[in-house]
């Protein structure tokens, strides 16, 4: 049985909908990630998961307790779920251990039982030496972790993280999604995490929620998600894609040959009529460039960013974007030829 | 103890038979009289009676004057009817020589016996029955042919709402624990807007909380009565009171009277003012100040007044035209002419005189064009608790004593003649008094408030 | 857990209904005798007073010292608490206290002591006349210029703690954000300080014009002598006019625009607020920072003393002037000094303390109530999303804008008769209910300030940790709230302590309170008593004010 079941999870306010029929199944242990733009209804649903908000329709359960349906709403006082958010929302009449200490004391543990968990907790989120300043005292990144310890310390069913690192800086970034992935690998902890930022989704989830609007694009492991994404909204917040026009040619079994526009012809995987028009999406690392004086692509702007350079191509009127290794001999003006490995091809 | 339960139970049976409630008379009385002798007792002092008690009929009858007087009974006779009348409160009992009929405030009731005219001449009535229709408690004594009348003294509270200064009427309440140990007066004192505002609002509430009030506009008397909201009464001290002092339907009596004065700053205004007319004399521009009519009963009254008497709304069209201040009440303008930020206005006698009398720089005249010398009432409302504690309290005010107390303290000019003034006071029959008709004041005082507020209360 | 009521809910339903009883019922007293005539049902009440023109003149008279009262008010107050609160004046704490000391001076003993200073025959006109060499009264007190000044002196304190408070709270970096951006301390105060701080600007300026509109004490002392009329004072004079038909109905009828005026601003208020965001306490806390003023930190702090002389000092030197006179109008000289006065107010002694005692009692009662409902009413006005959870701060508000007079009558009308064998008419409980219905909205517009400047996930991380809704009110919601609720508790303490509108209506033998027997003394020949009474009473609450400070270090009273 999934641990977490959303069924059919729908938020209206009025006329508009936040979140329309959100169906998932989480497996024990894993970390999915709902992503999209704001406005898309991540944060909403995963309001909905932590009790804050109720749905319209549909029903939550996890690992077979229903925390909310027609007949049922579980308060989230009562659904031992942890959750950090986006402000880390520490209290700042409390300091650091009873920030922490909060929910252990609400559930009137023993004092040796809090400080058991609280030395665990303190130790796994490096804040040990910490624990009697005040939240004032604290940097952004310190104040990110008290929230986080504060979530675990409770040994929640599941973990809710509200873009927890949108507020620092990208090296801390970066760490930070290493400290929750690791975290979430020791303690086998199932995490759902909301973020609009598609390179921490990539690089931390086991399961990746694409959302637009309040309805669902796509639903995957990164691979798939960036290898074959399902329409061109998805392939289009995910990586850094092209998008040219094309006419599908033939067509059978699966595999068709589509004409993009100003490149050529390329195969790919698609089970389309003949003649019709698509969108195709070229991922700047998918394109090889070569020298090729007949060309009618021109190298437009070349900017060298140390590890690798970016191109914008001209074609026509039209122009796409490609990242090459750092040390590539294109400069502006340059007529060159491209190869495109791989192309992603979508309805109109 | 069972006899006075018994007693208790006769008395009640006789009152829910007899189908009224007892009465008390002011005061705690014991009033002993024995058969045949011409001593005796009120209070255990000695009295001589012009005519010794008899018994007729297993009954015993005193003579009509001193039952009643004892008790503080207004007593009248008809010599034509042959009635004997007893007023005490709110009980009127009336007597007919020769007959066991009387009559209880409108209700027939049998006697036993019937009061006599004797052949000395003097007038009897049985005292059972008197005493016991004013609610006292009769004992016989067959040994010494006593009978012991007792009027026990009245407890209770009641609340009292006037516009009196607090000064004044506090040691009027301290003179009357004195005399009735067992009555508490709960006072409320504000000004007179304000008592008849809260007065207002328990009526249209639908619950009177006061008993008795006083304020300083006699109108409001008047129109109580006409709306039905006060008892009618008659103390035993209306008798002293002269017709002025007394509503015609017997709803409220004056117990004091005040005079609306010219004051005056002695440090700075050099020819002595003579009266009204004073007021409107150009030197005097920006400096003259009176109360307002619509926030004070004492201006309401001086103003519906002065129109009775030839003083038209012109006059106070040149009042205004002449500056003049406009203040909440008659303190305030004393206090006003006392600082000397205005020169001359027109307070009450009582406030004039103790502001003098402390020393500030302050003296008053009574005004040529007649002065508004104003009865001060006092009514009794008619869903009162406790009448007989609104009686005592009444009883209190119109006796000589306290009177004399007022003339005293300076608190009022009483209405009880008799009284004895101070060596250099000015005599008030001198006083020319402005006619005035309250009746007729009552019912245009909501006009005049009107009027009073156009002038003044636009610029 | 089945679907059902949540506690939240239940109480917001009750806090409705038990508003409806103390609040609605008394005001339908009003309302429905406005529209009734010769006892039925009628818009002649309201055709003859609104359509006389007296009344007309009255109600623009209203609004202009009304307005331009607040307007005063509110500039004077936010300039002094940005001048507290964010600049590096010297003695920062002595000047915070100096400057609410007029909350300590009851209004009533405060306009008299005005007239005796800038009357015409007041202290300081005859100083000024004396060293110009003028004939003529320099200063006219009487009329809306002096009735604007003393309403502004009286009422910029209540704006001063809000907008400390608010001030105090407000995150730092939004104004350092704008220093960063070069931009001056003229700049950061007038685009960043201000804007966001209108939503406490508004709740301020709200509470300060619908306490002006309602005065009646200060326009009676210094308009009715001119004749300058405001609308209390009209109906004042109405409902005293016992001899008129329908006066109460002609009263109601007034009372009726002070009703509607106190609406339609209360939602022009909720509109301009709702518009925007203003979280600003959020779980990354830092502290305002100060701005240093340089030489001018000593002007402003010499101007908040100069301030603190007019409000406070001159006053009371007035007051005790008169109180130790031996009779009104000899020169103040100490050849007439005298203590009689004092012995005779203290010798009266059992009323005093009687009265004292009583004052204590409604003062703290009536703050801790008041806050204690202010609260929960402004709990739900700002942080509630259930339908209708602005109804109660709505009729929580309403009261304050009525005159005490009207609000008095209101309640004797509403209550005078037993409920269900129980009468709280003449005793001390309908004053304790007539002030908490009146003062109510002191706490909801002081607490909802706080309220509002607190992010809502805090409250959230405590659900999410597993505390109830009200577990999460005790531990997260309270303690920040802490200084809005202690803000709140003195702000209906004090004028609960020395009200007497609604006393001078309400009192019963027993009952007085001290506003009452300051007021009745000073209605004799002999108003020295009423000012020894009114020093007496200042002392009390100077003396009270500093061992509350001293007792909890500094951290609670003025």
């Amino acid at each position: 049985m999934p641990y977490i079941e959303l069924r059919n999870l729908t938020k209206k306010y009025g006329r508009v909908t936040a979140v329309q029929a959100f169906d998932l199944d989480i497996d024990e242990s894993r970390l999915v990630s709902l992503l999209g733009p704001s406005g898309c209804g991540k944060t909403t649903t995963l309001r909905m998961i932590a009790g804050l908000i109720e749905p319209t329709l549909g029903e939550i359960s996890i690992r077979g307790r229903i925390l909310s349906s027609d007949s049922i709403f579980v308060p989230p006082e009562k659904r031992n779920i942890g959750m950090v958010f986006q402000s880390y929302a520490v209290w700042p009449h409390m300091n650091v251990f009873n920030n922490i200490a909060y929910p252990l004391k609400v559930q009137k543990k023993s004092r040796g039982e809090i400080k058991g968990r609280m030395d665990r907790v303190l130790d796994l989120v490096k804040l040990k030496d910490c624990s009697s300043r005040m939240p004032h005292e604290l940097s952004g990144g310190q104040q990110q972790r008290v929230a986080l310890a504060r979530a675990l310390v409770m040994e929640p069913m599941v973990l809710l993280l509200d873009e927890p690192v949108s507020n620092l800086d990208a090296k801390l970034r970066e760490e930070m999604c290493y400290e929750i992935k690791d975290l979430q690998r020791r303690l086998s902890m199932t995490i759902i995490y909301v973020t609009h930022d598609q390179s921490e989704a990539m690089a931390m989830s086991d399961v990746i929620v694409v959302m637009k609007e309040g309805v669902v694009q796509q639903i995957g492991n990164p691979r798939e998600i960036y290898n074959q994404p399902k329409n061109r909204f998805v392939a289009d917040f995910i990586g850094q894609t092209n998008f040219l026009p094309g006419i599908v040619k033939s067509g059978k079994d699966g595999r068709c040959c589509v004409e993009v526009h100003g490149i050529g012809d390329m195969e790919c995987f698609c089970s389309l009529q003949e003649g019709t028009h698509v969108t195709v999406g070229i991922r700047y690392m998918d394109i090889e460039l070569f020298h090729s004086p007949d060309s009618c692509i021109t190298v437009g702007s070349a900017t060298f960013r140390g590890d690798k350079t970016d191109y914008i191509l001209k074609l026509g009127e039209r122009s796409i974007r490609t990242t090459q290794p750092a040390d590539g001999e294109y400069k502006e003006g340059d007529k060159v030829g491209v190869k495109v490995k791989y192309i992603s091809v979508f309805k109109e | 103890m069972k006899k006075a339960v018994v007693m208790l139970l006769v008395v009640s049976l006789f009152a829910v038979i007899l189908g009224f409630t007892p009465v008390r008379a002011a005061g705690g009385i014991v009033v002993q009289i024995t058969v045949g002798s011409t001593k005796a007792y009120i209070n255990s002092k000695v009295v001589v009676l012009d005519q010794p008690p008899i018994i007729e009929n297993g009954r015993t009858l005193v003579p009509v004057r001193f039952i009643g007087e004892a008790f503080g009974a207004t007593i009248g006779w008809d010599p034509v009817k042959k009635t004997v009348s007893y007023v005490l409160e709110d009980k009127n009992i009336v007597l007919t020589i020769g007959s066991i009929t009387a009559m209880v405030n409108g209700v027939k009731t049998t006697l036993d016996v019937a009061p006599k005219i004797l052949p000395t001449g003097r007038t009897v009535v049985p005292v059972r029955f008197i005493s016991e229709s004013i609610g006292a408690k009769v004992d016989w004594n067959s040994t010494t042919r006593m009978v012991t009348v007792t009027v026990a003294p009245i407890t209770g509270t009641i609340n009292y709402y006037t516009s009196m200064p607090e000064v004044n009427i506090t040691a009027l309440i301290e003179e009357f624990k004195k005399v009735q140990p067992g009555i508490k007066v709960n006072l409320y004192r504000a000004a007179t807007g304000t008592v008849l505002a809260k007065l207002n609002a328990e009526i249209q509430g639908g619950n009177v909380v006061v008993d008795v009030l006083s304020v300083a506009e006699p109108s409001t008397s008047i129109l109580l009565r006409e709306q039905g909201q006060l008892l009618k009464f008659t103390p035993s001290g209306a008798k002293n009171l002269a017709e002025q002092y007394k509503d015609k339907d017997g709803y409220f009596y004056a117990f004091g009277v005040t005079d609306m004065v010219i004051i005056y700053n002695t440090q700075l205004v050099k020819d002595k003012p003579t009266g009204y007319s004073d007021m409107l004399k150009p030197e005097y521009k920006g400096k003259v100040c009176i109360g307002d009519a619509a926030s004070s009963g004492a201006f309401t009254h001086l103003v519906g007044t002065m129109l009775q008497n030839g003083f038209g709304w012109d006059y106070f069209q040149k009042l205004k035209a002449n500056g003049v201040v406009v203040v909440p009440g008659p303190s305030d303008v004393a206090q006003k002419v006392a600082t000397g930020e205005v020169l001359i206005g027109i307070t009450q006698d009582s406030t004039a005189k103790q502001m003098k009398e402390s020393g500030s720089p302050v003296d008053y005249i009574y005004p040529a064009e007649g002065t508004d010398i104003k009865n001060c009432n006092i009514e009794i409302l008619k869903s009162t608790k406790n009448k007989d504690a609104a009686f005592a309290w009444i009883e209190f005010l119109l006796s000589k004593e306290t009177q004399q107390f007022i003339l005293d303290n300076k608190i009022m000019t009483p209405v009880v003649p008799g009284m004895k003034y101070p060596a250099n006071s000015i005599d008030p029959s001198t006083i020319k008094a402005m006619k005035l008709d309250d009746e007729l004041l009552a019912t245009q005082s909501a006009d005049t408030i009107q009027k009073f507020s156009q002038i003044f209360g636009g610029a | 857990m089945k679907k059902g009521i949540r506690p939240e809910v239940w109480v917001l339903v009750f806090l409705i209904l038990g508003l409806t009883v103390i609040v609605i019922y008394p005001l339908w007293q009003i309302v429905s005798r406005a529209f009734s005539y010769n006892g039925m049902l009628s818009l002649e009440s309201i055709r003859q007073t609104w359509g006389d023109p007296l009344n007309q003149l009255a109600l623009t008279r209203s609004l202009t010292v009304s307005g331009f009262g607040t307007l005063f008010s509110v500039l004077l107050g936010s300039l002094l608490a940005w001048i507290v609160t964010r600049t590096d004046i010297p003695h920062v704490r002595l000047v915070k206290t100096l400057l609410i000391t007029p909350f300590l001076i009851p209004p009533f003993v405060g306009a008299i002591a005005w007239l005796q200073l800038l009357g015409p025959v007041g202290y300081l006109n005859k100083l000024l006349m004396w060293m110009t060499g003028s004939g003529e009264p320099l200063f006219i007190i009487y009329g809306p210029v002096g009735i604007i000044l003393v309403m502004t002196f009286f009422s910029y304190p209540t704006v001063f703690l809000i907008m400390c408070a608010a001030l105090e709270k407000m995150d730092a970096t939004l104004e350092e954000a704008a220093f960063m951006s070069a931009a001056g301390k003229w700049n950061v105060l007038k685009d960043i300080t201000v804007p966001i701080m209108a939503p406490a600007i508004g709740s301020a300026a709200l509470l300060v014009f619908s306490h002006d509109m309602a005065n009646f004490g200060i326009p009676a002392i210094l308009g009715m002598p001119r004749g300058y009329l405001v609308l209390t004072t009209k109906i004042f004079q109405a409902i005293q006019n016992f001899g008129l038909k329908n006066n109460f109905n002609f009263a109601s009828a007034l009372a009726m625009e002070l009703l509607i005026m106190a609406i339609t601003a209360l939602f022009i208020q909720k509109i301009y607020t709702s518009k925007k965001q203003y979280t600003v306490v959020t779980g990354k806390s830092a502290h305002p920072r100060t701005m240093s003023m340089g030489t001018w930190k000593y002007i402003l702090f010499g101007f908040a003393m100069v301030l603190f002389i007019c409000t406070t000092l001159a006053p009371i030197t007035a007051i005790v002037l008169s109180s130790i006179i031996k009779a009104v109008g000899l020169p103040p000289g100490p050849a007439n000094w005298t203590f009689n006065n004092y012995s005779y107010v203290l010798l009266r002694s059992q009323t005093t303390i009687r009265a004292l005692r009583n004052s204590l009692f409604l003062g703290v009662a009536s703050a801790t109530i008041t806050t204690i409902l202010g609260g929960l009413i402004s709990y739900y006005s700002v942080r509630s999303k259930l339908r209708g959870h602005q109804v109660a701060d709505f009729i929580g508000s309403l009261p304050y804008t009525i005159p005490g007079t009207v609000l008095g009558l209101a309640i004797i009308l509403a209550w005078s008769k037993p409920i269900a064998g129980v009468t709280i008419y003449d005793t001390i409980w309908i004053i304790l209910l007539a002030y908490v219905t009146n003062y109510l909205t002191l706490s909801i517009r002081t607490t909802s300030a706080s309220f509002a400047q607190i992010h809502e996930s805090l409250d959230e991380a405590a659900r999410m940790s597993g505390a109830s809704w009200w577990r999460t009110m005790v531990d997260v919601v309270i303690p920040l709230v802490k200084p809005g609720l202690i803000a709140s508790w003195f702000l209906v303490f004090m004028p609960s302590f020395r009200e007497l509108t609604l006393s001078i209506l309400l009192w019963s033998v027993g009952n007085e309170t001290i506003g009452v027997s300051v007021f009745n003394l000073s209605q004799g020949g002999q108003p020295q008593y009423a000012s020894a009474m009114g020093v007496i009473l200042i002392v009390i609450l100077f003396t009270g004010n500093f061992l509350t400070r001293k007792l909890t270090k500094g951290n609670y009273g003025f």
